[in-house]
Parts: C-alpha cells; sequence; structure tokens
C-alpha cells in the first residue's frame, strides 16, 4: 500500500472506466467483424446475429443474479469474477 | 493461428453475456462504493467515459486490426486486455461490505410503477430498433454501397464521435423532456435510416446521414437512464437494475430480428426493420404521453 489512499482509489475508478471500454468494445466487436467472420465460416452475415443477441441476452438474465451474488459475497469479488468471465478467450 | 470455430466462439459469447451481466449490474455501485460522496459524478462519468470512448476508438481500431491481420486475432486482443485488466483490478479494487440488492421479487413489483413502465417499453422499441440494423453497419456499408474497408472503419469513427457528440448537443431536452427528447431521436434516427436506405454509392450523402443517426442515438442511453431514474421514484437501484436488463436483452432482441430479416430477406431489410421498432416506439410513447408527466407524478 506505497500510493496514498486517494490516488489509489481514483486509479481503481479508471479500471472500471477500463472495464466498461473493454466490455462494450467486446460486447460490440461483430458489429465492425461480422463480414470478416462470415466469410472465414464460409456463410452469410444474416445467420451471425447470435453473436450479438445471445450474450446480451444471457447478460440481461446474469445482470439481477450477479446482484444477487453481490450481496453475498460482496461487490470486488463479483467483479473479478465478471472480468474473468470477459477474458475467457484468452488460451 | 487457427481460425476458431464456431462452437469455440459460442462457448466464448456466452461467457462474455454472463459476466457482460456482472460488469454492468456492478460497474455504478463500486464507482458509489469507491469515490468520495462530494466527488461521486465525477467517478460515474469517469466509468461509463470507457464506453465512449468504445465506439469511437473501439470499433474502427477493431475493424482496422481484422483488415490487417484477423478477425480472431482482433478478439484475441481483447481477452488479453481484459485478463491484464483482471489482475491490475485484483491489486487496486479494495474488498466492500457486500450491498443489499434488490430481490428478484421487488424487481417484479417496481415494474408495477406506470412511469418506469413507460421507460421500460420505451428502452424495449428504441433499443431494438437500434440494434436491427447497427448490428448490420459494416456488412451493410460494405455489401450495399460497396465501402472499402478504410471507408468503413471510418465511417465507424463518425458514428461513434457524433454519438458522444449527442448528449452535449441536445443537454437540455435530455433530462428536462426525456419523453419530447426521444420522439426528436426517433424522428431524426428514422429519416437518416430513410436516407441511408435509399443511397446506392456516392459517400457524402451516407456520412450524413450517419452523423445524423450517430448523433441522435447518442443521446438516447443517457435519456432514457436519467428518465428510468426519475421515474423510479423512491428505489432507484431497482430502477437502474431493471433498465440494465431490459437494455441489454432489447439489444439482443433488435440484433436477433435483424438476423432474421438479413437471413430470409437481404440485407437493406435490417434498416426496414429498425423503422418499424421505432414507429412502434413513437406510438408507445404517444400513447403514454396522452396521461400527462405532471399527472403521473402525482400518482
Amino acid at each position: 500500500m506505497s500510493l496514498p489512499s486517494s490516488s489509489r482509489t481514483w486509479l481503481a475508478i479508471f479500471s472500471i472506466s477500463a472495464g466498461t471500454f473493454l466490455l462494450v468494445c467486446s460486447e460490440l466487436a461483430p458489429v465492425a467483424l461480422l463480414p470478416d467472420i462470415a466469410a472465414s465460416w464460409g456463410t452469410q452475415v444474416g445467420n451471425l446475429a447470435w453473436l450479438v443477441s445471445c450474450p446480451a441476452i444471457l447478460a440481461a438474465v446474469s445482470a439481477p443474479m450477479m446482484a444477487t451474488l453481490a450481496g453475498r459475497l460482496g461487490p470486488r469479488a463479483v467483479m473479478l469474477i465478471s472480468v474473468a468471465l470477459l477474458s475467457a478467450p484468452m488460451r | 493461428m487457427l481460425v476458431p470455430g464456431i462452437a469455440a466462439v459460442a462457448a466464448f459469447r456466452l461467457l462474455l453475456g454472463v459476466g457482460a451481466g456482472g460488469f454492468w449490474s456492478l460497474a455504478a455501485t463500486v464507482g458509489m462504493r469507491l469515490a468520495p460522496a462530494e466527488k461521486l459524478g465525477r467517478a460515474i462519468a469517469i466509468i461509463f467515459s470507457g464506453g465512449s470512448v468504445a465506439t469511437v476508438m473501439g470499433l474502427p481500431l477493431i475493424g482496422a486490426l481484422s483488415n490487417v491481420a484477423d478477425w480472431h486475432v482482433a478478439l484475441q486482443t481483447l481477452a488479453i486486455l481484459l485478463a491484464v485488466l483482471l489482475l491490475v483490478q485484483g491489486v487496486l479494487l479494495p474488498a466492500m461490505a457486500p450491498a443489499t440488492s434488490p430481490s428478484l421479487a421487488s424487481l417484479a413489483s417496481a415494474f408495477a410503477l406506470r412511469p418506469l413502465r413507460q421507460v421500460l417499453y420505451a428502452t424495449l422499441f428504441l433499443v431494438a430498433g437500434q440494434f436491427c440494423a447497427y448490428t448490420f453497419f459494416t456488412a451493410s456499408l460494405q455489401q450495399r454501397l460497396s465501402m472499402t474497408p478504410m471507408r468503413v472503419e471510418m465511417a465507424l469513427w463518425v458514428f461513434g464521435t457524433s454519438c458522444v457528440a449527442g448528449p452535449f448537443v441536445f443537454a437540455r431536452m435530455t433530462s428536462a423532456a426525456p419523453a419530447g427528447m426521444l420522439l426528436r431521436a426517433l424522428l431524426g434516427m428514422g429519416v437518416a435510416a430513410v436516407g441511408l436506405r435509399s443511397e446506392t454509392g456516392s459517400s457524402i450523402p451516407a456520412f450524413v446521414a450517419i452523423t445524423a443517426w450517430g448523433m441522435f442515438w447518442g443521446a438516447v442511453p443517457t435519456t432514457l437512464q436519467m428518465w428510468c431514474l426519475k421515474s423510479s421514484g423512491d428505489a432507484p437501484e431497482l430502477g437502474s437494475a431493471l433498465f440494465v436488463s431490459a437494455f441489454q436483452a432489447s439489444l439482443g432482441l433488435g440484433a436477433a430480428i435483424g438476423g432474421q430479416l438479413v437471413h430470409r430477406l437481404g440485407i437493406s431489410w435490417a434498416n426496414s426493420g429498425s423503422l418499424v421498432l421505432w414507429l412502434a416506439g413513437a406510438a408507445t410513447l404517444g400513447c403514454f404521453a396522452t396521461d400527462r408527466p405532471g399527472r403521473a407524478a402525482q400518482r
């Protein structure tokens, strides 16, 4: 804890902002990528709307459940679990 | 690098959805816990500005990365950055006491509030309409208007920049007259969509339409969110929890409708679908507006 607590707080707030940036990028990446993905899978873009719709509909369901979970485990743990899930394509 | 198959990408998109729900439901809460009370507004603004930066810079960069490398490299890059963020947050985020979260039963009871219901219906049609067409933004500019990849990245940037300008251009109206603001946005987006649909080649009118579309759409989420907070009476956290779910569900529904239209009828029908959904949104706003806001608030 070498940093003064207030700059640490603002760094934490900026880290959430970076998360917002990366989450919006990830959710909406197919908007920029659909033609390329369709070409590499040999299909039409109309067959790939699920890349956007499935995560969004799941997010609608998981939001209240994760909020309930945060009531048990605390916001920190659930925030870290969420970011871990977002980073899943890392292998 | 091997091209990831459909099953692998589907699994990652599902995990992304679960994580996104958690992130969106907690982002504001964590901000409120961390920031000193007198700087709360600034903290919330910083947190949500990440989304604006994503629309301005993020999507054009993702498109560019896909052009110079490949689409899965773009997705992998995001995942690597998110893994780095996980480590950073593991160090930076302090332990916070569990918050009392709204129960599922209380979410259902909040839906009984008529002003809040109005906001959620407006969210449904406006957001579904938006993502019916926006999901196919790149595809439609490439296929219908034969734009080069570089032009498309420019279009993504122009759209994102206009989105960020929107809330400033309409600053006064977004909080003072939300229903009126949303009706104007619907009209503006509708005209832009018709313009873009009738466009066949030349880029300048298309860019004008994209600028108008972005500016009007950019004001919509902020307006809906503020209206939602105002309409949820003494339970703002219930209102914002419902809003997160309603926004994401509508986004997903709109993308799914757009997908069906593009699949069955062709790429230009994504825009038509948006127009129909937006018309339904305008009708809903009109129906509720006969119940004057003043009276509704007193009830």
